[in-house]
Order: C-alpha cells, then sequence, then structure tokens
C-alpha cells in the first residue's frame, strides 16, 4: 500500500554482532592468560635474536644457487607428475563427462584424498621410507597438487558449456575424442594458468620441504640453523626470498598475458 | 520401406515431463522435412531421439533398416549429421579442425590424441568447407567469424560425417535474417544435390512453406499435422498454435510472437 509518509528505518544489528565479537575475543585473552607485558619484553628479545642475522655470508654462494636449483627442479618434477595425473584423472570427476556415477564418485573421492594428505607428512613418510634426497619431495608434492589441479581441470571440464559435448557426441566421438577436441581446447587457458598457480606454490613448499629431509636449500637452511650458522642462514633465506619473488612475478605475469 | 520410421515413439524425462506421445512417423529418402510447433513442443526431443541424444523412453526408432538400441549409438551417429542452434563449434579450434571432428567416428581415440587425421579426413573437409563457400576461412579460428558463418561451419562439419541424414536444431534461432536464408538456402541445395534427407526444426511458417517438402507439426508433444507445405492453411496454423483465425488474420506477427 503506497503511503505518503517514509517507513521506519530498518534497524541495523551491526554494532550488537560487533560488541559480541569484541566481549568474546576479550573472554579469550582473559582465559589464554595471555600477559602483554611480557609481549613487549619479547619484542626486546627478538630484535637481539634478529640481529644475529645482521650480515648475511655469501662465501658458499655457488653451492647454495646449486641447492636453490636443486629445490625448482623438485617443484617442476613435482608439477609435471601432479599435472599428468590430474589430466588423467579430471575427465572422470566431470560431471559432464564422466561415464557414469560411480567413477565420478571415486575419481572426486581420489582427489578430495590426495588434497586432503598434507605434503610436509607425505614428505616425511616418503623421507623415512627412501631416504634423504629430492625424490621424497617430488613425490609428495606430486600427490597433495595432483588433488588440487585435478579439482580445478574438473570445474573448469565442467563450465564448458554442454552443447560442445553433444556435438562431439552427435557426430559419434568417444570419450578420450570428447576430451582431446571439446574439453581441452575449451580450458587450455584457464588451466595453464592453475598449473602456473601450483607451481608456483609448490616453489615455496620445496623450500620448506628440505626442512624434513627432502633435499634442496631447505635442508641446508635446516642444518644452519641447528649449527646457529646465523650468518649462512640468513643468506640461505635471502636467496630464497629473491627467487620466490622472481617466480611469483613472472607466473602472475605470463597468467595476465594469458587473460 | 521407409528411410526413417518411429512406431509408437514416447518420451519422459526422468522429472516426469512427457515431451513425445505416441508419435508414427514415415520418412522417405532424400526429402526435406520442416518440424513446426510452439515452444516445448517437443521439436528438439523429437530430433535428439532420432540420433540418440535423448533416447526415447518407449517405441521402435529404425533409421535406414537398423533400429536404435543401447549398443549401436555410436555407429548410427558417425553417420546422422546434426546442426545446432548454438553452432557448439570449438571456439579455439580452426574451422579446419572443428570440420575434421566429422570424421572422428572413424578414428581411434590414439590417433585423435594426437589430432593425427590421414589425408583422406583433409579432403572430405575441403570438400565440405567448398560446399558451404567457406574454403578461405580454413585456418581461421572458429571465434572469429560471424554467427552465418559459424552455422555453415556447423553444417560442413555434419558434411565431413557423409551423413544420408542431416537433423537441424533450430538452426537460424540465432541468425539475422540474411544469414538465415543463407543456411536455409544452404541446406535445401544439400538436400536436392545430394539427396540427403534434412529434417530441420523451425520457427517460422513462412520459411517451412517456402524450403520444405512436407511440413510436420507437433503441439504439445501430439503429432497434430504431417503433410504438404500446400495443405497448411491458415486454419490449419492456429490449430498447430492454439489460436483462432481471426487472431492470425488481426496480427500477421502472432504466428511469429507464438514460435
Amino acid at each position: 500500500m503506497p503511503t505518503n509518509t517514509l517507513p521506519p528505518k530498518p534497524k541495523n544489528l551491526f554494532p550488537v554482532w560487533l560488541s559480541v565479537v569484541l566481549v568474546c575475543l576479550w573472554l579469550i585473552i582473559l582465559d589464554l592468560g595471555v600477559d602483554f607485558k611480557a609481549l613487549l619484553y619479547g619484542v626486546e628479545d627478538m630484535t637481539e635474536y634478529f640481529s644475529r642475522y645482521g650480515t648475511p655470508n655469501f662465501s658458499n654462494i655457488s653451492s647454495y644457487l646449486n641447492l636453490m636449483m636443486q629445490t625448482l627442479v623438485t617443484a617442476f618434477w613435482g608439477t609435471t607428475l601432479a599435472f599428468i595425473s590430474a589430466a588423467i584423472i579430471a575427465p572422470f570427476a566431470a560431471r559432464s563427462l564422466s561415464p557414469n556415477a560411480f567413477t565420478y564418485r571415486v575419481a572426486r573421492e581420489l582427489l578430495n584424498f590426495m588434497r586432503a594428505m598434507p605434503d610436509l607428512l607425505l614428505a616425511l613418510i616418503f623421507v623415512s621410507s627412501m631416504g634423504l634426497g629430492p625424490l621424497p619431495g617430488v613425490l609428495a608434492l606430486s600427490i597433495h597438487t595432483a588433488g588440487f589441479l585435478g579439482k580445478f581441470f574438473a570445474e573448469n571440464m565442467e563450465r564448458v558449456p554442454a552443447g560442445k559435448y553433444e556435438a562431439l557426441s552427435a557426430v559419434g566421438a568417444g570419450f578420450t575424442q570428447k576430451i582431446v577436441f571439446a574439453a581441452w581446447p575449451s580450458m587450455l587457458r584457464e588451466a595453464v594458468g592453475n598449473t602456473l598457480y601450483i607451481f608456483d606454490r609448490n616453489v615455496r613448499m620445496a623450500a620448506v620441504l628440505g626442512l624434513v629431509g627432502a633435499g634442496g636449500i631447505g635442508l641446508e637452511l635446516h642444518d644452519a640453523l641447528r649449527l646457529f650458522k646465523y650468518n649462512q642462514a640468513s643468506a640461505l633465506i635471502i636467496i630464497i626470498l629473491i627467487t620466490i619473488v622472481v617466480i611469483d612475478n613472472v607466473s602472475s605475469w605470463i597468467r595476465k598475458v594469458l587473460n | 520401406m521407409a528411410y526413417i520410421s518411429l512406431k509408437a515413439v514416447h518420451k519422459t524425462y526422468p522429472n516426469g515431463y512427457c515431451a513425445l506421445k505416441n508419435i508414427n512417423l514415415n520418412i522417405e529418402a532424400g526429402q526435406f522435412i520442416a518440424v513446426l510447433g510452439p515452444s516445448g513442443a517437443g521439436k528438439s526431443t523429437l530430433l535428439r531421439a532420432m540420433n540418440a541424444l535423448d533416447p526415447a523412453t518407449d517405441g521402435e526408432i529404425t533409421i535406414d533398416g537398423v533400429t536404435l538400441n543401447k549398443k549401436n549409438y555410436r555407429k548410427i551417429r558417425a553417420h546422422v549429421g546434426m546442426v545446432f542452434q548454438q553452432f557448439n563449434l570449438v571456439d579455439r579450434l580452426n574451422v579446419m579442425t572443428n570440420v575434421l571432428v566429422g570424421r572422428l567416428a572413424e578414428r581411434s581415440w590414439l590417433s585423435s590424441l594426437f589430432y593425427l587425421f590421414p589425408k583422406m579426413d583433409y579432403q572430405i573437409a575441403e570438400a565440405a568447407l567448398r560446399e558451404v563457400d567457406l574454403l578461405d576461412k580454413a585456418w581461421s579460428r572458429a571465434d572469429k567469424l560471424s554467427g552465418g558463418q559459424q552455422q555453415r561451419v556447423g553444417i560442413a562439419r555434419a558434411l565431413a560425417q557423409q551423413p544420408k541424414l542431416i537433423l537441424a536444431d533450430e538452426p537460424i534461432a540465432s541468425l539475422d535474417p540474411k544469414a538465415s536464408e543463407e543456411v536455409l538456402k544452404l541446406l535445401r541445395k544439400i538436400c536436392s544435390e545430394k539427396g540427403i534427407t534434412i529434417i530441420i526444426n523451425l520457427h517460422q511458417v513462412e520459411y517451412a512453406k517456402q524450403y520444405a517438402d512436407r511440413i510436420i507439426a507437433l503441439n504439445a508433444g501430439w503429432l497434430v499435422f504431417d503433410g504438404s507445405p500446400e495443405q497448411l492453411t491458415k486454419a490449419k496454423q492456429a490449430e498447430i498454435y492454439g489460436t483462432t483465425i481471426e487472431e492470425i488474420h488481426h496480427e500477421p506477427e502472432l504466428v511469429l510472437a507464438y514460435a
């Protein structure tokens, strides 16, 4: 019913929710017994600790760069294996392509399982079973990230308009032919973007995996810290940071060009 | 015996919607047949039942002496061309590859994996492109073409299957009037010169009368008209579209509006 007067303003509950959240946070702090004074002293200790990293020692630079290369290669092969397994599993995990409901379920659950296995844990298991070196790192990365890539690819395949697959069905094409002639050409750009993103992430992770013995620059960093060689450790951290930033920028540039 | 025969064909979708009710049809080879009817009458379902994209739930469909059953879908589809409203080309592949898709049923999945086609297939595709007068666009990307050109590529893809039957599901519904005329003339030429049977869904009664040898009309899943273009009087049209003759006389656009 139209009226002449302004209807009452709807109530805004934001301040109520904000105060509830703040009260909860305060109660949590009380419960944990966080002491802000200790935190301030901590800052002093931290600055002292970080000052030990002040003079990076690059005398072993060639060996460091070699190890960084090893880490990059680990990430590269991890991503390559992940790409291959994801490309094989994804069509079964895409609703519009999967031959039947059973294979769809199985493929989805397989990808979920792979994603759910943390790569750090996988690396620990593989290092214990195969010994130190980059191979356990490659396997750990490939299993974990194949789960991600497979899901990305499957979703890309589901986004391809159903008509494209239908046209292939209508000429009597089979499962593989539908994947090769309809799915991949339509989603290539997105798939390349996804793979670069995963490579990016794998470079960062490969450096960390070294800490559990899976080869590369991480292992060296781990040893340096254990032996209190702060200057060498800081040199290693700088090399890792620069590499990651460069790779990050290159891959985001490529993704931008592709879009 | 008729080239295509439908006996007591029913189609009920999983959601319970009954799209085709007791359809009995005999179609002679080499005819140009237009299917008319309001939206939702079951025109698309009828065509899609003939190549089993939406298999009939009851009844029997025989094409060229072969009765459709679950096992021979791919074999039947290999020689039944289909032309779609949305063209359904793979946008990022070139025109030639899109036409070669018509050859896929004859090729193994392994050679398809590498986009390999024998020389013979290229010759067939070239002939198909010559037929639709698009040889000069052979190496352009499919999505760079105009709507009318894309639909002609769709027809070339169907021709590359070396079909005896082409099903055209509203091939001109996304095209402007000029491109529509071109596509219809092309289909009519293919029918007359090559003796390929063409079954085409249309919204425009005038086009159907102008091009078809025989007109079939559906309404709410029932076959309500089957005869020559001359037999399709204004009174019959009113019956098909569920309006009165007066309305059609007063509003020449009404037939289109109901389409």
